[in-house]
């Protein structure tokens, strides 16, 4: 393994791989910041780029605009409310409500360091997990990944703004856009209603931007948007200080949440965008006071930014070790692969551990180079929330447009956007979850497959498997342990034995 | 005033009536240079047709002296993007790689949302074959298509949509041999129909020899059999169906009906009705470009092999899959693929 890190390390020391990776991080970056256009708009437009590279540079210049997407998608969850990538939904809740009370800057600072430390976890298991993989993935089948899904779908109760029910309705809600189109198993198309572009369902960067940019242009251009004063826009570099220290205080959220993120990045089928929701709800479901959870509580900040990054160190595992992405995103990096004439599977790492060992480290460094141009270039950045709404709505506006006709060339995606933004207005007006209804639609398909698959080969008794009786008992436990604990929290303090349970 | 607009019409007319002649007098070869031929991918950047797509276009380019550029339109399997090639504008400036065995059995089975035709595309040429294997997982108890065919409870094969080949070839080769099968449907592609073979969830599956020749090194899975009467040029060892057990006429006939589906292969296909002169150069195009040995070699290198196949025998071929069938042998072919098993 020495000798592995010893080649990797040489393969990555290479100035036209750090300054293609440099390059990288920077578009990464931007496209993050822009709504809408996430990690896998990031890789389909590099793509193109690498071909004729050597291995090493192309895939390391690939996966650090990849890696670093989030990052920066961070910036407009945070200071504007807006995702720039789809999984920075679930850092809106909190972070958005962290600027409008003035803490924007502690807010940024803690996405910033959860991103970057975060991502840093996922490369050291990456490495640790590399030689274990293939048994552990093989031993994830389709019972396991269908309660890794419903595990996924019982948090939207957790998740709701208001009220648990309203939460359940949004992720039905979710469900429900996600059955439109061809489904996977019989090949039927439903509710198409003869338009060819419902064929492929509901698409998820319309649903994102329709669901969050919509209704923050149309509070922009309405007036209704809330100003906050300038001393809470105006982010010093003493206060992203003060979020990054608020991340290394929490160390034990943010190693929790990024093994989240590595473990969901690994099990290929469960999408990544599940990853920073289920860290949000498992902060929330631990937390001291759960109750401050939505209103700008900073480990709400932390959970999901910190998963977000780790998990493309897990997704990454099981695309080098075995060939299956473990993402969207690492499918189009795997297409990168084949078109350097490289096929990871399970040969791969034994004929080029170097090769996998140089773009852990890649991963590495971007993520610590991102923390870096974001935390210099942020106080700069963050100045777009004190642009007046009558020049921030139009230019929203275009990029909003731009961000879904890019996303696949299809100007009815920009329809749809829109269409889908008539929902998201009203959801926000009537408070149900916008997050739940964007987990609900990524779990729904699948769901549905595996619930197919297992019961088509092992009838009910799938769960009795032991890993899917594992799951089980994992959901019933996130179920019930914020309330058992807040039982106990509050017995303790009726006995006046626990100054501690109110802070 | 009437007049002047009178003037203008003539004037306009007699412009057009000149661009007209110009463009009749120009030959195909003459129409390509400097214009943009989108060569369509019904699939996402990054897989097979795509990789196969970016490795012509540039041939391509320097044959027609037009800039080729490959658009991915991914979305129903590939459906949706050959629905609108089928009904793009006859002006040859539009081609698509598809999977021709995948296009022709939608159409077969009537699929939802197929509103082309092979019958009237414009075939250029056949870029690579296929043909089927049939892989086991060694975490099942059967190895060989004889250990299946005692089994005591369906064997179970894996498949992507019920509506794919992967599920189709798999019910034929059933019913060729008397199999007891059941399809376990839904997994999001060929790689995890692989997983699932590899963790034991399904006994084996049917995938292309190509995909074969990369899946049987890993420790999981072995190749059994070709359902062909020829063995694979991939996988020369690999004995096929007929020479292991031994079939009747009737039964020879699926076997026969998935080579031929399977043979179709990934074809390069344009519009319907495109001018005869445009067709022609653009089939002759293609066969250069797919025949050039400097191609050839490039694409052993990046293992994406060629095995070019000219328009009309492409066309033969369809007509053997789809044309030639009567309504009972349809209906009975839709039966088996996706109700029976």
């Amino acid at each position: 393994m020495l000798d592995y890190l010893a080649q990797g390390l040489a393969l990555f020391i290479d100035a036209e791989v750090l300054l293609l990776a440099l390059l990288a991080v920077v578009m990464g970056l931007v496209l993050g910041v822009l709504p809408g256009l996430g990690g896998l708009t990031a890789l389909a437009l590099l793509l193109p780029f690498v071909y004729g590279m050597e291995p090493m540079v192309g895939l390391g210049f690939l996966l650090a605009a990849h890696a670093v997407v989030y990052t920066g998608g961070a910036l407009t969850a945070v200071a504007l409310g807006i995702p720039g990538a789809a999984p920075n939904a679930a850092t809106v809740i909190d972070g958005y409500p962290m600027t409008q009370a003035g803490r924007g800057g502690a807010a940024l600072g803690a996405a910033f360091a959860a991103s970057g430390l975060g991502g840093l976890v996922g490369v050291a298991a990456l490495i640790a997990l590399l030689p274990f993989l293939q048994p552990i993935v093989l031993h994830v089948g389709s019972p396991e990944t269908l309660m890794f899904a419903v595990m996924g779908i019982i948090y939207v109760g957790v998740l709701g703004e208001r009220s648990m029910t309203r939460g359940l309705i949004a992720g039905g809600l979710g469900v429900f856009l996600a059955l439109f189109g061809y489904d996977r198993i019989a090949g039927v198309p439903r509710f198409w209603l003869g338009f060819e572009y419902l064929l492929d369902g509901v698409r998820l960067v319309p649903l994102v931007l329709g669901l969050f940019a919509v209704p923050e242009i149309v509070a922009l251009t309405l007036g209704n948007h809330k100003t906050t004063d300038r001393q809470g826009r105006a982010v010093g570099f003493a206060q992203i200080l003060r979020g990054m220290k608020a991340v290394v205080k929490r160390r034990y959220l943010l190693i929790r949440s990024s093994l989240i993120g590595v473990f969901i990045g690994i099990v290929p089928g469960v999408g990544g965008d599940t990853a920073p929701f289920v860290a949000y709800a498992s902060a929330k479901q631990t937390a001291e006071r759960p109750e401050a959870f939505g209103k700008g509580a900073i480990e709400g900040v932390i959970a999901p930014e910190s998963s977000n990054n780790a998990k493309e160190g897990g997704a990454l595992v099981t695309t080098l070790a075995l060939g299956i992405p473990g993402s969207a995103g690492m499918s189009v990096l795997l297409g990168g692969f084949l078109l350097l004439g490289l096929e990871p599977g399970p040969d791969f790492l034994a004929e080029h551990m170097d090769l996998a060992v140089g773009l852990a480290l890649i991963l590495a460094f971007a993520n610590l180079a991102a923390v870096a141009i974001m935390v210099v270039a942020s106080p700069l950045l963050v100045r777009i929330a004190d642009v007046p709404p009558r020049i921030l709505a139009p230019v929203l506006s275009v990029l909003v447009v731009l961000g879904a006709f890019a996303y696949q060339n299809e100007p009815l995606d920009v329809v749809a956007t829109f269409v889908i933004g008539l929902l998201g207005c009203a959801m926000k007006r009537l408070g149900y979850s916008r997050p739940a209804l964007v987990l609900g639609f990524v779990m729904a398909p699948l769901i549905e497959t595996y619930l197919h698959i297992s019961l088509q080969r092992y009838g009910l008794e799938f769960i009795l498997r032991p890993g899917a009786l594992l799951l089980l008992a994992l959901i019933l436990a996130g179920l019930f342990w914020g309330r058992a604990r807040r039982y106990f929290l509050g017995r303790a303090a009726r006995n006046g034995r626990n100054g501690n349970a109110q802070i | 005033m009437a007049f002047r607009v009178f003037l203008h019409a003539v004037c306009l007319f007699w412009a057009l009536s000149i661009g007209a002649a110009a463009a009749l007098a120009e030959t195909a070869a003459e129409f390509y240079r400097g214009k943009v031929v989108k060569l369509v991918v019904g699939y996402g950047a990054g897989g097979g047709y795509d990789t196969y797509a970016r490795m012509l276009a540039p041939h391509l380019e320097e044959r027609l002296g037009a800039t080729v550029v490959v658009e991915n339109r991914p979305g129903g399997g590939g459906i949706v993007a050959l629905n609108q090639v089928a009904a793009a504008k006859p002006d040859g400036l539009t081609v698509m790689l598809i999977s021709a065995g995948s296009a022709a059995f939608g159409q077969i089975t009537g699929a939802e949302g197929v509103r082309y035709d092979l019958n009237t595309i414009g075939f250029l040429g056949r870029v690579v074959d296929d043909k089927r294997a049939v892989l086991w997982s060694t975490r099942s108890p059967y190895r060989t298509v004889e250990d299946a065919l005692r089994s005591p409870r369906p064997i179970l094969l894996g498949a992507t949509s019920r509506t794919d080949t992967i599920a189709a070839t798999a019910a034929f080769f059933a019913e060729a041999l008397g199999l007891d099968i059941k399809i376990v449907a839904g997994y999001k592609g060929t790689k995890e129909v692989a997983l699932a073979a590899l963790r034991g969830e399904v006994d084996g599956f049917t995938v292309s020899d190509s995909s074969a020749r990369r899946y049987q090194k890993d420790d999981g899975l072995t190749a059994s059999v070709i359902l062909s009467r020829e063995r694979s040029k991939l996988l020369p060892d690999l004995p096929t169906v007929f020479e292991v057990v031994s079939v009747t006429e009737a039964q020879a006939w699926w076997i026969d009906y998935i080579d031929a589906l399977m043979s179709l292969g990934r074809a390069l296909i344009t519009t319907p009705d495109v001018p005869d002169d445009r067709l022609a150069l653009l089939r002759e195009a293609v066969r250069d470009v797919l025949t050039d040995p400097k191609v050839i070699d490039e694409a052993n290198a990046k293992r994406r092999p060629l095995n070019y196949a000219s328009a009309d025998a492409a066309k033969q071929r369809i007509d053997t899959v789809i044309g030639s069938l009567s309504e009972e042998q349809l209906a009975n072919v839709r039966h088996v693929a996706q109700e029976k098993y």
